[in-house]
C-alpha cells in the first residue's frame, strides 16, 4: 500500500465532487457530489440506465472519471495504485459467474487475499470468519460450479470480504432472488455493516429490500443526476419520490396507505403474514 | 481505459448492425455483398499503392454515407494496434538482418500497401455487416443456397463474438478488481488466464445455452421452407451500383492477372 495512504484515520470514505462520465456521447453521470462516511449503509435506486452501475464501477477503480474528483480515504482514486484499490475495495458484479474459475469455493474466496499477499494463517483465519458470517462452511470443499444461484452470490460476496476491505460495493445483489433469500442477504448486509463496521453501498432497484434496510441512506438516481439524497425512512414517508423516478412503490406502503397505518406497522409483511395474531392487530387497528 | 479494453470495446462493435440512415444501409444486401467481394478481391489482387490509396479513398467516401466518422476511426484504431507488433517486428528485422537503408524503404512502403490492402477489406467487410439487418444477411445467404439453419447461425455467431468480448471487458475489469494482475511469478500469470478464461467460457456456455433453448421453444427449424416478413426492394439504383463493382473487378482483373 502506498506510504501516504492513511485509511485509519478518514472518516470521509468516499468524497466526490462534480463527477462526470459518458460512455459514447451521451454523459451518464452528470456532475454527481457526494460524501459518504465510514460504517455508512447506503443504497442507491434509480430506473435503467440512470448510472448506477456505472458510478460503482467508478468507484471501484474499473472506469476513470470524465470530469470532476473521486476521493477514497483524501486520496485520489485515479492517483491509487492497483494494489491500493483491491484492499480498499470490495466489489461484487451482479453476475457471479464472471468471477468463478477455481475448482473449490475455498480458494475462491481466498483468492484476492492471495493476490495481495495476506499471511496464509491469516487468509485461514478470515475464511473462516467470512465463510460463518455468510452460512457457507459446508461449501467450502464444494466445487463452485455446482452452486445454486443464491450460493454463487454468497461465495462471491465471501471472496469480496476476505480481505477486510473498507469499503463494499454491491451492484444489484439481489437479482434473481427470492424473497427469503433477500432477507437472509439483507440480515447479512447489516451483519457486515454493524460488526465489521464496513462501509457499503448497495446499486439496485429492488424495492423489496427497502423496507428491509429503512435505517440505512438512500440516494435515488435518475438520468445521471441525484434527485434523493436521505434516509430510507424519509424516501418511505414521501413515496412520490419513488414513483416520481419509475421506481416502484414498496408493497408494504400501498398497503398501509389503504389500511390508514403508517409503514413501519405492516414494514415486515411477510413476518405478519406468517403471524397471523400481529396481522390481525394492524388491521383491528 | 487501457489497451486491450480500447481494443476489446471497439472489436465488440465491428459486427453488430447500426441502424443509421444513409445510401449505404438504403442498398440491396445483394448490392453490398458485390461491393464487399469486389473491395476484397481488388485489394488482393492489385499491387500499386496509388491504385489501392484511391480504392481506399473511394470505400472510405462510401462508407461514410451511413457510418459515423467516429465509428470508422475507431475501426481504423482497431486495426493498427492489431498489426502494430507486426510492423514493429518487420523493421526491427529489417535493421538488423539485412542493415540496408534502400531494403528499409522499399519495406516501408511494403508496409503500407500491406496496409491500404488490409484497410480496403476491413471497410469493405465492416460497411456490409454494420449497415445491413442480420435477417437480410441470413435471407440472402438462404437465397444463394445455403439451408436457413446455418445463415441464422453464421448472424446468430457473429453477434455472439460482440457479447463475448462485451463479457471479455466485464471478466478482466471484475478480475483486477481481486488483484488478479498483482501476481509475479509464472504461475500467477498461468493462472490469471485461467481467471479470465474460465469465467468467459462458462458465461459464453450459459448464453448459447439460453439461445438454444429460445430458438427451439420458437420452432425454429421445424420446417424445411421459411417465409420472411420482410424484405428489401431491388431499385434500379442497385443494378448501377452492381454494375459499377463488377467493372472496377474486371478492370482488376485485367490489369493485374
Amino acid at each position: 500500500m502506498s506510504k501516504n495512504l492513511d485509511i485509519d484515520n478518514c472518516d470521509s470514505i468516499v468524497h466526490i465532487d462534480n463527477l462526470w462520465f459518458k460512455y459514447e456521447e451521451e454523459y451518464v453521470l452528470k456532475g454527481i457530489s457526494l460524501q459518504i462516511q465510514r460504517k455508512d449503509l447506503i443504497i442507491i435506486m434509480g430506473p435503467n440506465g440512470s448510472g448506477k452501475s456505472t458510478f460503482l464501477k467508478i468507484l471501484a477503480g474499473i472506469l476513470k472519471p470524465e470530469r470532476g474528483s473521486v476521493f477514497l480515504c483524501n486520496n485520489d482514486i485515479v492517483n491509487l495504485s492497483d494494489k491500493d484499490l483491491t484492499k480498499l475495495i470490495g466489489y461484487v458484479h451482479q453476475n457471479p459467474w464472471l468471477y468463478i474459475f477455481n475448482l473449490k469455493v475455498l480458494d475462491e474466496i481466498s483468492f484476492t487475499a492471495k493476490n495481495l499477499g495476506i499471511d496464509h494463517n491469516i487468509v485461514t483465519r478470515n475464511i473462516l470468519d467470512v465463510a460463518t458470517k455468510l452460512d457457507i462452511v459446508d461449501l467450502l470443499d464444494r466445487s463452485p460450479f455446482s452452486l445454486s444461484e443464491g450460493e454463487a452470490r454468497r461465495v462471491v460476496l465471501a471472496s469480496a470480504l476476505i480481505h477486510k476491505p473498507l469499503l463494499l460495493l454491491l451492484d444489484e445483489p439481489t437479482a434473481g432472488l427470492d424473497y427469503g433469500l433477500k432477507k437472509r442477504f439483507v440480515d447479512i448486509i447489516s451483519k457486515l455493516n454493524n460488526v465489521l463496521e464496513t462501509t457499503i453501498i448497495i446499486a439496485t432497484h429492488d424495492v423489496d429490500i427497502i423496507t428491509m434496510l429503512t435505517k440505512a441512506k438512500l440516494i435515488i438516481f435518475n438520468n445521471g443526476k441525484t434527485v434523493f439524497k436521505g434516509f430510507i425512512e424519509d424516501a418511505l414517508n414521501n413515496p412520490r419520490v419513488f414513483a416520481e423516478n419509475s421506481l416502484s412503490i414498496p408493497i408494504e406502503v400501498e398497503l398501509a396507505k389503504h389500511l390508514g397505518v403508517h409503514w413501519s406497522k405492516v414494514a415486515n409483511l411477510n413476518d405478519l403474514l406468517l403471524e397471523g395474531d400481529k396481522l390481525r392487530d394492524v388491521l383491528c387497528q | 481505459m487501457s489497451i486491450a479494453n480500447i481494443y476489446l470495446k471497439n472489436f465488440s462493435q465491428v459486427f453488430l448492425y447500426y441502424s443509421e440512415k444513409g445510401f449505404l444501409t438504403n442498398v440491396h444486401p445483394s448490392t453490398k455483398i458485390v461491393l464487399m467481394f469486389t473491395g476484397v478481391a481488388i485489394a488482393i489482387l492489385c499491387t500499386k499503392l496509388v491504385v489501392l490509396l484511391f480504392v481506399l479513398l473511394l470505400f472510405l467516401s462510401i462508407a461514410l454515407t451511413s457510418i459515423s466518422i467516429k465509428r470508422i476511426t475507431s475501426l481504423i484504431i482497431s486495426l493498427m494496434l492489431f498489426i502494430s507488433p507486426m510492423i514493429l517486428f518487420t523493421y526491427i528485422y529489417t535493421l538488423l538482418r539485412l542493415r540496408s537503408a534502400i531494403l528499409l524503404v522499399d519495406t516501408s512502403i511494403s508496409i503500407v500497401t500491406a496496409m491500404v490492402k488490409l484497410l480496403i477489406m476491413s471497410m469493405a467487410f465492416y460497411a456490409f455487416f454494420i449497415t445491413t439487418r442480420p435477417q437480410s444477411i441470413a435471407r440472402i445467404l438462404n437465397r444463394i443456397g445455403i439451408p436457413y439453419k446455418y445463415g441464422y447461425g453464421f448472424v446468430i455467431a457473429l453477434r455472439f463474438l460482440s457479447v463475448v468480448a462485451d463479457d471479455l471487458v466485464e471478466v478482466l475489469s471484475i478480475q483486477k478488481t481481486r488483484g488478479l494482475f498483482l501476481g509475479k511469478s509464472f504461475l500467477d500469470k498461468v493462472k490469471s488466464y485461467l481467471a479470465i478464461f474460465t469465467p468467459l467460457i462458462i458465461s459464453s456456455l450459459n448464453r448459447i445455452d439460453e439461445v438454444t433453448i429460445s430458438l427451439e421453444v420458437k420452432g425454429f427449424g421445424f420446417s424445411r421452407k421459411r417465409i420472411y416478413l420482410y424484405s428489401e426492394p431491388f431499385r434500379p439504383k442497385d443494378a448501377v451500383f452492381i454494375c459499377l463493382c463488377l467493372v472496377g473487378l474486371a478492370a482488376a482483373i485485367y490489369f493485374y492477372i
